[in-house]
């Protein structure tokens, strides 16, 4: 049944991909939505679904205060949160300075502020409704697996990169600010999910590795060949993990989904990151 | 390997763990550049002790001016740089009900230091070390990204400074991957609770005596720091090397690397 009857969900970087992906379930579930992009197609997806459709970039605070406002107005309330867009750019430690700024005010822009600045704008409404979802899209960069940062489950047998060789991990030349961007939206999460949990809504992260997405088929000039696009995970697949992940109700966790592995929510786990009733 | 004739710059060097790691290195013998916003770095550079040049210089690393500055002092002080150490780092509350107006001042105060700061002093730095013929990056981060050992991770009250050290880890990883074959080595240090004033500002500088004294003291760290330097071009690279309060500050065993397919 529709889970989602009588919700707001926004969702930035909707036009393409899994943004694109995300709204049609969302839209499958009930829920009403509001859709941003700084693409013209997301006029075109809002009209099929008879959804908000705003054109937006989410690295600028007005374009952010204009979305949710919009929302507000036309919708009543937002339930959900999926900060979904995001960009990526090749940067490299010898890059010089100019390149450096721009690459910063790009990636980290997008990526790092877009999310906070649509979370920071949102959460008063979430806290108004008495509850909510937040859903930050990152990437599986962050599932190191133990080496060289310890994030998760994967010192532990249950890694689900430990049978993956090379292992699908960040640090790649031209991915460090990309990365950080990334890295970041985990900063934001944990915290967030703390600071939220006795308002009753949720907040976490959805680290999937290649996925077939304008993102990843821009890596491939968009035109990937038809082998490399038949190994990727489906955005709807990824969707739907994001709607079990809601389903499910936890808060503050990191889920991963791999290629070549079954794309299911995994185990509610003790996260190291956020020990509840710490402070 | 001895860090007699290396060249060193601390960021955020007037106090705290930065002053400690500025003095930590000109006792083991490396030339200093100490920098902060703050103008007391100045007395700090003048009482460092050591058999190498110190040199204090008031620069804030989250404007482009202040970098340029202190990459040309180093130069012109010093002749190459060989360590960079990314200590300068600003922290404040910054709650998730805080107006977006707020939040946006935030926003630039914590990100403009402790991420895009860094991110401009090291692009500024790499190819002076890279022409040294390799050295040291290192970030000073925070506990909160390794798994933790007690409760107090990643307030609640404080994702913006919870982010940027986070995002660290990008910059970590991905540098020492790719400047590996230039012999330049990236490591973060994760300290928990240390007795510096960015710490006793929690209490308006006056904590609970029995607390601050179970906190790790500038010393440690810094001691830290001169054993991973120490450990030379064949040492270990692209770590978050963790200290916590109630545990030995110790290196620890060099984690295995693993490969990546990005990219």
């Amino acid at each position: 049944m529709a889970f989602l009857e009588g919700k707001v969900a926004l969702v930035t970087g909707a036009a393409v991909g899994i943004g694109n992906a995300i709204a049609r379930a969302l839209h499958a579930e009930g829920a009403r939505l509001s859709l941003c992009d700084v693409r013209d197609e997301v006029m075109d997806l809002a009209k099929e679904l008879g959804a908000l459709g705003t054109k937006a970039n989410v690295s600028q605070p007005a374009d952010v205060k204009r979305v949710v406002d919009a929302t507000l107005r036309k919708l009543g309330g937002i339930d959900v949160l999926v900060n979904n867009a995001g960009v990526w750019a090749g940067s490299l430690p010898t890059d010089d300075l100019e390149k450096t700024k721009r690459d910063y005010d790009y990636l980290v822009g997008v990526n790092l502020k877009g999310s906070f600045l649509f979370g920071r704008a949102v959460i008063p409404h979430l806290i108004a409704r008495g509850g909510g979802d937040i859903i930050n899209v990152c990437t599986d960069h962050v599932q190191t697996c133990g080496s060289p940062f310890e994030l998760t489950h994967d010192d532990a047998p249950a890694c689900p990169f430990k049978d993956i060789a090379p292992r699908p991990t960040g640090g790649g030349p031209g991915m460090d600010l990309y990365d950080a961007s990334k890295w970041g939206q985990l900063g934001l999460t944990f915290a967030w999910a703390q600071a939220l949990a006795p308002h009753h809504i949720r907040v976490n992260a959805l680290c999937m590795g290649a996925t077939d997405s304008y993102m990843l088929r821009g890596f491939h000039n968009h035109n990937p060949a038809p082998e490399e696009v038949a190994r990727w995970m489906k955005a709807s697949d990824i969707a739907r993990l994001m709607l079990d992940l809601m389903r499910d109700g936890r808060t503050g966790d990191y889920i991963g989904a791999a290629v070549g592995h079954p794309i299911v929510l995994p185990a509610r786990r003790a996260n190291p990151y956020v020990i509840s009733g710490a402070h | 390997m001895s860090l007699k004739g290396r060249s060193a710059i601390v960021t955020g060097a007037a106090q705290g763990l930065g002053r400690a790691f500025a003095a930590a290195l000109a006792r083991a013998g490396a030339n200093v550049l100490a920098c902060d916003v703050q103008r007391e770095v100045l007395g700090v550079a003048a009482g460092l002790k050591g058999a190498g040049k110190a040199v204090g210089l008031v620069a804030d690393v989250s404007k482009e001016a202040g970098v340029l500055r202190i990459v040309d002092t180093a130069r012109t002080s010093f002749g190459r740089i060989d360590t960079l150490v990314n200590n300068a780092g600003v922290w404040r509350r910054t709650p998730v009900t805080d107006s977006l107006e707020k939040a946006l001042d935030d926003w630039d105060f914590v990100m403009d230091t402790n991420l895009r700061g860094v991110l401009l002093l090291s692009r500024a730095c790499v190819p002076h070390i890279v022409a040294a013929g390799g050295g040291d990056i290192v970030h000073i981060s925070t506990y909160y990204v390794l798994p933790a050992k007690g409760p107090g991770t990643n307030s609640p009250e404080t994702d913006l400074y919870n982010a940027s050290k986070w995002a660290l880890n990008g910059f970590t990883q991905a540098w020492a991957r790719v400047l590996e074959p230039k012999k330049v080595r990236v490591n973060a240090l994760c300290m928990g609770a240390t007795d510096t004033a960015m710490l006793r500002g929690l209490w308006d500088g006056s904590p609970p005596a029995e607390l601050a004294r179970t906190w790790m003291k500038p010393a440690q760290i810094a001691q830290h720091l001169i054993d991973l330097l120490e450990e030379g071009p064949s040492g270990r690279t692209g770590e978050n090397i963790g200290a916590w309060v109630g545990h030995p500050v110790e290196l620890g065993p060099r984690k295995p690397a693993h490969r990546s397919v990005t990219g």
